[in-house]
């Protein structure tokens, strides 16, 4: 009998989820062909040093613009409806798992969320903090915030006035294995960007160059190659100094770039493997579960060690939400051979889409069971 | 390495002691939650009710957790710890079977000892424990599936069908515990696996009687109550307006026993009477002619007139032709008789209406001419012969009891009372027909007769009639076909098997207890089997209660059943017992021949439109415009 998300595994484990780019649409767009554009890139050998500025430009502006630009636009609360959706589906998300592990009365799994992420928006920090929800983003110090991993797992009590009782309190922790554009290097360490001063330099930086745009996501990167103009040449020629400062100033961002070779800095190289392993650390608890949403498993680091977990850790369970029931092709994992059947895809009924939204609507009905919802 | 994976996973303590049959379990300090996860399948922790294997060398010993407590562990590092750590887990542990060869044996060859490592079930072990079937009983038509492990959703239970059906039944629990759900739930899902199957109609009967209705529906066409109506017929029985009538064959109808108890006659002096009247042969078939001779034979004899009188009112009322006008003419006729005291004779005054005479007929002077009248007395209103069965047995006892009257010229004061709970025989009347055979259409696969609009009287005599009845001819088939088969079920059996009732006589009593006590004690032998449901088992006689073979036990709240469940249910372990009180709605301990262990079942929902419709008032929704 296929396994399903019930009460009764969300009683009874270590709760982990893997979101990916999925859960952040349409309010940012979907990664699609930037790897491929950029791994081509670093392999062509018949270019010359314009062209190569000029596609990384274009290349990284693509990615800037679908993954990246928005979120200043979060910052500035922006009405836009897509954002007001998105931002939707984030708060219902951590306030039914909040309740779900809030109403769990149980003194044997902690009251620890984990929330592992490749996204690199800030939507997961901006929600919890909108809905004044503890949350461990692995930064510590109030004037210069650093990322310090050792500040994941705190646990949180609040002690009663009354009777000083503890009692602890449901916590995110929320791991962004790719980075996030609100960090930032800065001498040897990872600081928290608040306001996202990076990325509104680079904003400024771009928006004084007008370079031909590449419009069609779906073009391969030989398509690219030729619709560089002479006029693009031109102005390269002229806004040099401007283009390298725009590389420059977009290699300082602390995330990973779609290539097969990811890494900027070495900190964040070493940072992004302590990430990964605290992900497989955790998948190799007893009990647990991972739900997995919005994600493909394209990336193939976790994708590793998601299987390897499951062939090792018969106490394991994973479930991965499909988007439309067209798994096969977008889900990376789904026809690996798992010997502990630990593995389960979840895939949407006819004429309907596993959306963030419609995800939520699985767990609101778990809580439904458990207790009545207020509406506030 | 998978087999060490496992054993890791599953192993959730050791023996820390054993003394007699208790077994307690020290468990392993990270094994405390409800469920364990493994390869996928979600496995049930062990708590109080769940089963625990005890691996002693090779022999793998089953038992039931019967309670757990804790010790705290005062050396732990308290500024340090785990907060699964601070406590140390006991389970008391009884000892139900083993498993051997992959099969689960109830019953302890060897005891554990202390050390001998605990494990879990995994999901085939726990199949096992819970596979009541014998090899082959599955694959066939065997078993039916009534409803799943309360404690463990996945667990479906099946129940061989031999063992359950060849066996009485009980099924006790209060008032909207679920009972009359799980009754039906049974018989549909064992009708609807045989009921395409010519020989299951040829051979076996199912008779429903339900004291409160809720087995049928006025809708005959689309009563679909159990199973669909083409396999079954209905008797909603009414004392008020006839409705169906159940068929009584005339032997069973005329048995003097049964009328003894009707009529509530009295042993000494109204049984032997009744017999007497059983015997006396009254020419129905001259019905007309016979009643003038009585009538002038009582004239002769020089009966009070008031007798006279009585006798014509009494035989009137059976007849329902009290108030026809050539009765009353009639009654006026033999008023007209005179006695007179001196002569010891009847006579009639001259200028008599009826006679054109100016002087006095002396009855023994004018003998011929008075009775020559008398018979040409012409009343048409009066049947000139009497079929039915319902007015031969009244019409027999008032005229023996003239009779008696007439030649032993005794006091019949003893028997007077018995003359007037005759009217009772107009219920009875409304309720059954009196056939000589059973035809084909006499009886469907399933019967359901519904008391719920009959009287009293009706609703404690006709189901011991029926029952009695269709026992004796099952018992006659029985030894002229042997594989036939009837199902006697009783609803609210309370109403009819209570062994204390003050307003009834002793000897009712007897009778009734008997009937169904020999069902019970020897039914077996002819095929025959009782189920029973009550929500009161302690007004249940307990050698009834005793000897059934399976019970269902619904919620039980009254100490009293309680009791009466436990003195006299052998099958039930102190667990089960002490879940009696709380359980919810639907769920049932199932214990008996038929399954090795009590369990505690949820019984599945009954496809709608067959369910029974006994579900409890709504309230506040009536009475809100």
């Amino acid at each position: 009998m296929e396994l399903k998300i019930n009460k009764k595994i969300i009683e009874n484990s270590n709760i982990n989820f893997l979101i990916g780019s999925g859960a952040s649409v349409p309010f940012f767009g979907v990664l699609s062909n930037i790897e491929n554009w950029l791994t081509d890139l670093d392999k062509d050998k018949n270019i010359n040093e314009e062209e190569y500025l000029l596609l990384k430009f274009l290349f990284y502006r693509e990615y800037y613009q679908i993954a990246m630009k928005s979120n200043i636009d979060i910052l500035k609360n922006t009405t836009e409806i897509n954002f007001l959706r998105v931002k939707k589906n984030y708060e219902n998300f951590f306030k039914i798992i909040r309740a779900l592990i809030f109403e769990r009365k149980s003194n044997l799994f902690s009251k620890q969320i984990n929330v592992f992420t490749t996204n690199i928006d800030i939507f997961h920090e901006y929600v919890l903090d909108q809905l004044n929800y503890d949350f461990n983003d692995g930064f510590f110090g109030r004037f210069k915030p650093k990322l310090d991993l050792s500040s994941f797992r705190r646990t949180f009590h609040k002690e009663s006035l009354f009777f000083n009782k503890m009692s602890e309190i449901p916590i995110f922790n929320i791991y962004k294995l790719h980075g996030s554009v609100n960090w930032k290097y800065d001498e040897g360490e990872i600081i928290l960007d608040l306001n996202l001063s990076l990325l509104k330099e680079i904003n400024k930086l771009l928006n004084s160059i007008n370079i031909t745009a590449i419009e069609d996501q779906t073009k391969t990167y030989d398509e690219i190659k030729k619709i560089i103009t002479k006029n693009d040449f031109e102005i390269l020629q002229k806004k040099k100094d401007i283009i390298k400062q725009f590389i420059e100033s977009y290699e300082k961002l602390q995330i990973i770039n779609p290539t097969k070779e990811k890494f900027q800095e070495t900190v964040f190289k070493k940072t992004h493997y302590e990430l990964l392993r605290i992900f497989s650390n955790e998948l190799e608890k007893e009990n647990t579960i991972l739900i997995v949403i919005g994600f493909s498993f394209a990336d193939e680091h976790i994708r590793d060690i998601t299987i390897r977990a499951l062939n090792y850790n018969p106490l394991l369970n994973v479930f991965v939400y499909d988007y439309d029931g067209n798994g096969v092709k977008h889900i990376e994992i789904e026809n690996t051979k798992i010997k502990n059947n630990n593995l389960h895809i979840i895939k949407p009924q006819e004429n309907y889409q596993y959306d963030f939204e419609n995800i939520n609507h699985d767990f609101e009905n778990i809580l439904k069971e458990i207790k009545e919802i207020k509406e506030d | 390495m998978k087999e060490f994976e496992k054993e890791s996973v599953f192993r959730i303590g050791e023996v820390y002691s054993v003394d007699g049959r208790k077994i307690k379990i020290k468990v392993d300090k990270n094994k405390n939650s409800s469920y364990i996860f493994y390869q996928g399948q979600i496995i049930k922790n062990i708590s109080v009710g769940s089963y625990i294997k005890i691996v002693k060398g090779y022999i793998k010993i089953i038992g039931k957790v019967e309670g757990e407590y804790i010790e705290e562990d005062k050396s732990i590092n308290l500024a340090y710890y785990k907060q699964s750590e601070k406590i140390n887990r006991y389970l008391l542990v009884s000892l139900l079977g083993y498993i051997e060869r992959n099969k689960f044996f109830q019953g302890i060859k060897e005891m554990p000892l202390v050390f001998n490592e605990c494990y879990l079930l995994d999901n085939k072990e726990f199949n096992m424990v819970h596979n009541f079937l014998d090899l082959g009983e599955e694959e066939n038509y065997g078993s039916i599936v009534i409803g799943k492990l309360a404690l463990e959703d996945n667990q479906d239970i099946k129940v061989s069908i031999d063992k359950l059906f060849a066996s009485h039944i009980g099924i006790f629990g209060n008032t909207g515990s679920g009972k009359s759900y799980t009754l039906a739930k049974l018989y549909h899902e064992l009708l609807e696996k045989f009921k395409n199957n010519k020989n299951f109609h040829k051979t076996s009967r199912f008779v429903l009687i339900d004291f409160n209705g809720e087995y049928l529906i006025d809708d005959k066409e689309r009563d679909y109550t159990i199973i669909e109506p083409e396999y079954k017929k209905t008797f909603n029985l009414n004392t008020r307006n006839s409705k169906d009538k159940f068929p009584i064959l005339k032997k069973y109808f005329e048995d003097i026993e049964f009328w003894a108890i009707y009529l509530n006659a009295t042993e000494k002096t109204q049984i032997p009477f009744l017999k007497r009247s059983f015997k006396m042969e009254v020419d129905f078939e001259n019905f007309k002619i016979y009643f003038l001779n009585f009538i002038i034979m009582m004239l002769e004899k020089k009966f009070a007139m008031s007798d006279i009188q009585n006798f014509l009112e009494e035989i009137g009322k059976i007849l329902h032709i009290n108030d026809q006008e050539d009765y009353i003419m009639f009654i006026n006729f033999i008023n007209s008789f005179i006695y007179h005291s001196s002569s010891e004779v009847y006579y009639i005054q001259p200028n008599n209406t009826y006679f054109n005479n100016d002087k006095r007929l002396y009855f023994n002077d004018h003998r011929e001419e008075l009775v020559k009248e008398i018979k040409n007395y012409n009343f048409n209103s009066f049947p000139e012969k009497i079929e039915d069965n319902f007015l031969k047995i009244p019409l027999k006892i008032i005229f023996q009891f003239y009779n008696d009257k007439l030649e032993k010229n005794m006091n019949m004061e003893f028997i007077a009372p018995l003359l007037k709970r005759l009217r009772r025989i107009n219920y009875l009347e409304k309720v059954i027909e009196v056939i000589d055979n059973y035809s084909e259409n006499s009886l469907n696969l399933m019967n359901i007769i519904s008391l719920k609009n009959v009287n009293s009287e009706i609703k404690k005599i006709l189901p011991l009639l029926i029952v009695k009845q269709l026992y004796e001819e099952q018992k006659v088939n029985k030894n002229l076909d042997n594989k036939k088969y009837l199902n006697i079920i009783i609803d609210e059996a309370h109403n009819i098997l209570s062994p204390i009732s003050n307003r009834e006589s002793e000897q009712w009593k007897e009778y009734r207890l008997e009937t169904f006590e020999e069902i019970i004690k020897e039914g077996r032998k002819f095929g025959v089997f009782l189920t029973i449901a009550s929500q009161r088992p302690s007004d249940i006689s307990s050698t009834i209660i005793s000897q059934l073979h399976n019970y269902f036990l619904h919620r039980l709240i009254n100490n009293k059943d309680i009791e009466a469940v436990e003195r006299t249910i052998s099958y039930l372990d102190r667990l089960s017992f002490e879940y009696l009180s709380i359980l919810p709605t639907g769920t049932c301990i199932l214990a008996g021949l038929a399954i090795p262990m009590p369990i505690i079942i949820s019984v599945y929902e009954i496809k709608t439109g067959y369910e029974p419709k006994s579900e409890t008032i709504k309230l506040v929704k009536h009475w809100i415009d």
